[in-house]
């Protein structure tokens, strides 16, 4: 129990931080105090009685410092019973002018409190002279191949950094200067040598640099920042592996140089000087030599060298009587070299002859300017003889692109080139020379050929319609003909009483839009008298056709002359009635 | 001879003197066209020019003689006369491949880079540029002549299928009128004009002691806006705008002057439109 209460009050104890602030001090110490400009300097500001701060401390005097952040670290003590906390923060600065200056106070906060620390002198002395042996662990070196170059011409630029511990995370910053262009030639060397009696470990970078202006150049330091890790730290074995180490910042600057860049000479400039500086040389090939009609040689020709080999330009194949000429896409390469930069161009030609004969391909030139010699110079390739001879007529197939193979093997097409430009030939067809038409003068042809089938489409529209009202007006105009019919009928059947019944019953059908077999007299005064007719008169007709019923049944018609008579006299009081 | 007969061999006699006379004319204007062709085959562009001149006044302005006659005239050294009647044929010939090839290829010597301007209609109604009126004006006809037989076959018999027929042949005849109807008026308001001396300047007012503003150079093609006293008031696509000599330029439709080296000044050609 009285074990468990201890352990619990350690564990307060602990993690109260009120416990240790009653204390609060900061103390600023350098690893040295003396040191170059080359030199980093790591700074340790300890801040004691607390285990945190309200924020990182305040270092006065680092105007002329370049600072770099190495870390903070909290510890916690007890010993005799007794606690005591920390914090550390590490800084790393590099001066960037000598003299003595003063560091500090670091002014920290914590719980809203000030506090200040010391202040250290650290006195700067100028970095040792370049070539002097007094050179630190690490430092740049870097060389030109020469002090004085044309313009375009290529200069070595040679990188060595020399090293006699551990770093890590390099990075190098080149002078930035306009007109001057670096390029890096390969990847960086390392080796062992010794500079001045020691033996360094050199790591070097080769660039090409390149001018692009006449003129003096003041090509300032390249400066590498890495991390260091103290030689005399080191540890052999598995912990020697910087992981488990911790590095200072440290940046290194070369020593200035300077380049004295100078024009190409005009005197001997070839015409249509591509701007070539270097060495080169030139090489051409035609295969086959001799060839059939109708088929095709290639001319290849290459150019390889060094120097600003960006420059070298495509040559142009002169027009050349009887041959066609199909040029390929040329092939260019740079190849960075440590020595300096190299390329090649090669240029192919498909040449086509249209006649069989021997032939002579002209030499293709190529003008550069050589700095060693300090002169511009002409190279160009051979003559190449063609011999043609006569063979079958055949399609000739031009191939382009790295397969051709003297026209035999693999074939790739290519887009087909205008070689002249012309008009058309004269249509000579009579087939479609017609006049012209009247459809721009909207004449009458025109409208009637819109028109017509409209028109056709009214005519059948209205003859329609106007059929469809003729068969509505069939029985209006049946029953105003009825009476008249009858009159008529009446006066042809005279003495016939079938005649008059048949009369009398199609007047009735005609007139009121029946359709009546046979019609007695009841139904016929019914129909009479709802339509309109008087009673009476109704009631004559009834006689009249019981009448002309007993006349056809008793076989009498001796009557039938009166009934003739009759009948007209009563449609036409009927008709008077019923309109 | 007997009343019956004299009547059909009358009509007979009537037909045979037409027929004869056209088929005569017909073979005149042709053999006028063979002594063209053959004139520019030997290299008399200038008479070659002549006789399809001779032809077009004839009435027989067919594209292919516009087509041949501008082939004479680019023989001839006259680029712009030969666009102009390029331009021409492209109204009565629109899918020609030959005419379409020349054009571009005498556009191509033009020294003037002016951007072509393609108006709203042009852009909707992009094939109109590919018929000619003739073509377009059929296709109204026959789908006119369809719409009214289908209607005239409703009035008796319905059904649904005609029900479709219809509506598909009514879409179809809206399009058709519609493009004959544009197609009609772009070319009854077509005021292209083309620049036919080698330069002229552009002037400022119709003066000739006006301000230049900007020179002009053969077979550029321009915007007639209107013709005054023997000058044209012409605009650019870029709507640069001036007055230019009347006889400076060559109207693609419409009525023109005739200013060739080989006419009268005075004589005045109808250019035809299908």
């Amino acid at each position: 129990m009285k074990k468990s209460i201890l352990l619990l009050g350690f564990f307060i104890s602990i993690l109260t931080p009120c416990q240790a602030r009653a204390g609060v001090s900061v103390a600023l110490s350098l690893d040295r105090q003396e040191a170059t400009l080359s030199d980093s300097i790591r700074v340790a500001i300890k801040v004691s009685g607390t285990r945190s701060c309200d924020s990182s401390p305040v270092i006065k005097g680092l105007d002329s410092f370049q600072v770099s952040q190495g870390g903070s670290s909290s510890r916690v003590e007890i010993i005799n019973g007794n606690f005591s906390s920390s914090v550390e923060y590490t800084y790393y600065i590099q001066p960037s002018k000598s003299g003595t200056f003063q560091l500090g106070p670091v002014e920290v906060k914590v719980d809203g409190k000030v506090f200040k620390s010391n202040i250290s002198t650290l006195s700067v002395l100028k970095a040792a002279s370049p070539g002097s042996p007094a050179k630190g662990p690490i430092f740049l070196e870097t060389t030109l191949s020469s002090k004085k170059a044309y313009v375009e011409e290529q200069v070595l630029y040679i990188l060595k950094l020399y090293l006699k511990t551990s770093v890590s995370d390099i990075s190098l910053q080149l002078p930035e200067l306009d007109h001057l262009a670096f390029k890096q030639l390969a990847k960086p060397r390392e080796y062992q040598g010794v500079y001045h009696g020691s033996t360094y470990r050199i790591i070097e970078v080769p660039y090409g640099l390149l001018a692009l202006k006449a003129g003096n150049y003041g090509i300032t330091p390249s400066q590498m920042s890495m991390t260091a890790y103290d030689h005399r730290k080191s540890r052999r074995g598995f912990f020697d592996d910087p992981f488990f180490r911790s590095g200072r910042p440290v940046t290194i600057s070369s020593q200035p140089l300077e380049l004295k860049v100078i024009p190409l000479p005009e005197e001997g400039k070839p015409e249509g000087f591509s701007g070539l500086v270097g060495n080169f040389e030139i090489k051409a090939t035609l295969v086959p030599s001799k060839i059939n009609m109708g088929e095709s040689a290639t001319l290849t020709v290459s150019i390889n060298g060094k120097g600003n080999v960006n420059r070298i330009p495509d040559l142009k194949m002169p027009g050349l009587e009887h041959i066609k000429v199909y040029a390929d896409e040329p092939v260019f390469e740079a190849r960075p070299d440590p020595k300096g930069l190299a390329g090649f161009k090669i240029m192919k030609w498909a040449i086509v002859p249209e006649q069989q004969g021997d032939y002579e391909i002209p030499p293709l030139s190529l003008s550069f300017f050589d700095p060693e010699t300090h002169s511009y110079s002409i190279i160009q390739t051979p003559k190449q003889p063609l011999i043609v001879l006569p063979g079958k007529e055949k399609m000739i197939m031009v191939e382009a692109g790295p397969g051709r193979q003297n026209g035999v093997g693999r074939s790739s097409k290519q887009g087909v080139e205008e070689i002249g430009h012309d008009i058309l030939p004269l249509h000579t067809s009579v087939r479609n020379l017609q006049a012209r038409s009247a459809i721009m003068s909207g004449g009458l042809f025109v409208w009637l050929t819109l028109l017509l089938p409209f028109v056709l489409y009214v005519s059948t529209f209205l003859g329609l319609r106007l059929k469809k009202r003729s068969v509505r007006a069939l029985p209006a105009q049946k029953a105003r003909k009825a009476p008249k019919n009858l009159m008529r009928r009446c006066r042809q059947e005279r003495d016939d009483v079938n005649g008059l019944t048949l009369c009398v019953r199609d007047y009735f059908n005609d007139r009121f839009g029946l359709a009546l077999a046979s019609l007695t007299p009841d139904d016929a005064a019914d129909i009479l008298i709802s339509k309109g007719a008087g009673p009476g008169t109704a009631q004559k007709l009834r006689v009249i056709m019981i009448e002309l019923e007993n006349s056809i049944y008793t076989g009498q018609s001796r009557k039938a002359g009166r009934m003739n008579n009759e009948i007209p006299r009563l449609i036409k009081e009927i008709e008077r009635e019923i309109r | 001879m007997r009343k019956g007969i004299r009547l059909p061999i009358t009509i007979l006699l009537v037909l045979l003197y037409l027929t004869s006379n056209h088929a005569a004319r017909a073979d005149e204007w042709e053999e006028g066209f063979f002594k063209a062709n053959q004139a520019y085959k030997v290299g008399d562009f200038q008479e070659a020019i002549e006789e399809y001149l001779r032809l077009i006044r004839s009435g027989h302005g067919g594209g292919q003689i516009y087509y041949n006659l501008g082939n004479a005239y680019f023989r001839a050294g006259q680029v712009g006369r030969a666009i102009l009647e390029y331009e021409r044929a492209q109204l009565l010939i629109p899918r020609d491949p030959d005419l379409n090839f020349n054009l571009s290829h005498a556009r191509d010597q033009i020294r003037d880079a002016i951007e072509e301007f393609h108006g709203f209609i042009e852009t909707a109604f992009f094939w109109l540029k590919s018929f000619n009126l003739n073509e377009l004006f059929w296709s109204f006809a026959l789908l006119n002549l369809l719409l009214w037989t289908i209607l005239i076959i409703r009035l008796f018999h319905k059904s649904e299928w005609l029900y479709y027929m219809l509506l598909l042949i009514l879409t179809s005849w809206f399009v058709a009128g519609l493009s004959f109807g544009l197609k009609y008026y772009w070319i009854s308001s077509d005021d292209r004009a083309v620049i036919l001396q080698k330069e002229v300047d552009i002037l400022a007012g119709p003066e000739e002691d006006d301000t230049v503003l900007f020179k002009l150079h053969e077979g550029t093609v321009v915007y007639r806006e209107r013709s005054e006293d023997g000058w044209s008031l012409v605009r650019l696509p870029d709507k640069k705008r001036g007055w230019v000599k009347s006889r400076a330029i060559g109207l693609i439709s419409g009525v023109l002057p005739v200013t060739s080296n080989f006419h009268s000044p005075s004589s005045r050609q109808r250019v035809p439109v299908k």
